[in-house]
């Protein structure tokens, strides 16, 4: 099939290409100081002569953010299921799921360090923790709105609560929770940095830590930058294998 | 079944007042044009919207309302909305005098078929669970006239023997050629009697 430029696309590039020539043309002409804008040369000089390379820590905080991140959704929409489906167990859980997602994870690093160390298992955990209440909260009230005629179904079939669950709950949901992961994956991406910020040996979190405590302007820079790349990268793909996982949508 | 003296208001209209309510016959055709309380009745009887106030109500415990929206999961294929949500099983499908209606497209996900398609699998599954009483809300839009004709023998068939059926249309001339009881509604609220147009 033959593609087509469209003009979305032209301001696409226009808005990653002029952030970029504004920088260039801010350094070059001394407009801005080396002090609060370093230049393009410094920030790609600042990757290159770190040990492990910059391509180990972006490949560390990539696995550990990939791992927490699908743990954390997994997590969040079999509890969201789970206390659609009961009401004792919605009871229970709903104040203290309402109750923990209002805490910004970030406020939840020094409990997890008490209780996990500096360990691979507590960084997980810290994710899971940070995004999975928020996607339980959106998976039980996109099941609160069962439309009518899906109900009247169901009552008429005698449908068995396996079914039920399986068959229908599971992927209603899915349709209607990509927002939601979408935010959860930004906010798996600030945890998962934070999380190195402490105790880490490896990681882009590592190396913010280690820039600042070497005043290395220009590294900040750098991995903010890949963090940037990484983010949308990260959300292009998670769009992507969304439409496979909703495949009914594509009609 | 037997209903009597039911009232029902809906969004500050009374729709049925002291409506009583008595079919004669397993196969019972309710007609009367849109908007005038068909699809309300189904409801009430299938439990699904509550009557304000009624002096005998008698149904079955088990009814199965198909309504005029599409209710079939798009992500799952004619074969797994029948089978994998009602208790029918395969043997059941594919040994129904109604099976070859859907065959050339049973495999085919929901979302890949036309409404008409989605339509029949709708009946079809409804029909084969075989519950005590099975109201259908205008069935046969958007059905060509082949299958409208299996289906219409094999509600014939289903009335006498696994299940009373309650069939609303738009008029006369849609139930000319079936059997059964035809009762009408006059479109004007509220609906106080339904009259009988045709006998048993």
């Amino acid at each position: 099939m033959k593609r087509t430029i469209t003009f979305p696309t032209v301001p696409r590039i226009i808005g990653i290409i002029l952030p970029l020539v504004l920088w260039i043309a801010l350094t070059a002409t001394h407009t801005v100081s080396d002090r609060y804008l370093p230049s393009l040369p410094a920030v790609i000089e600042a990757g290159s002569g770190l040990n492990p390379n910059l391509f180990i820590h972006i490949l560390f905080t990539t696995t550990r953010l990939t791992i927490g991140f699908i743990c954390g959704s997994l997590f969040g929409i079999v509890v969201g299921i789970s206390c659609a489906r009961s009401t004792t167990l919605r009871d229970l859980a709903e104040p203290f799921i309402q109750s923990t997602r209002s805490v910004p994870g970030v406020a939840l690093v020094p409990f997890f360090l008490l209780w996990f160390g500096f360990s691979e298992l507590g960084r997980y955990i810290l994710v899971v923790a940070g995004i999975s209440f928020n996607i339980s909260i959106a998976t039980m009230q996109i099941l609160t709105n069962i439309p009518e005629s899906h109900r009247i179904m169901f009552n008429s079939l005698g449908t068995s609560p396996r079914a039920f669950t399986i068959r229908y709950m599971l992927p209603f949901s899915l349709q209607k929770l990509l927002p939601t992961i979408r935010f959860s994956l930004s906010t798996a991406i600030g945890l998962i940095v934070t999380s190195e910020l402490l105790g880490s040996q490896v990681g882009l979190g590592y190396l913010v830590q280690t820039s600042v405590n070497t005043f290395s302007f220009s590294l900040v820079f750098l991995v903010a930058i890949v963090l940037g790349i990484l983010s949308v990268i990260a959300d292009g793909l998670l769009i992507f294998t969304w439409r496979y996982i909703v495949f009914w949508r594509q009609s | 079944m037997d209903i009597q003296g039911l009232d029902f208001s809906y969004n500050q209209q009374q729709v049925f007042a002291k409506l009583s309510f008595k079919p004669e016959a397993p196969l019972t055709w309710i007609i009367g044009p849109p908007g005038s309380g068909k699809t309300t009745l189904l409801k009430l009887l299938a439990g699904v919207l509550q009557p304000n106030s009624v002096d005998k109500f008698e149904v079955p415990s088990a009814v199965g309302l198909i309504i005029q929206e599409p209710t079939l999961l798009p992500w799952l294929t004619g074969i797994d909305n029948i089978t994998g949500l009602a208790r029918v099983s395969s043997d059941r499908l594919f040994n129904s005098s109604l099976y070859p209606l859907i065959a050339p497209f049973a495999q085919k996900r929901a979302y890949q078929m036309s409404y008409g398609q989605q339509r029949l699998i709708e009946l079809i599954r409804l029909l084969l669970l075989a519950p005590p009483l099975i109201c259908f809300d205008e069935p046969f839009n958007f059905l060509d006239l082949k299958s409208r004709g299996v289906l219409l023998s094999y509600i014939e068939s289903v009335s006498t023997r696994e299940s009373d059926l309650i069939i609303t249309a738009h008029d006369q001339s849609e139930v000319l050629e079936t059997s059964g009881e035809v009762l009408s509604v006059s479109g004007g609220f509220p609906i106080s009697c339904l009259k009988i147009e045709r006998a048993l």
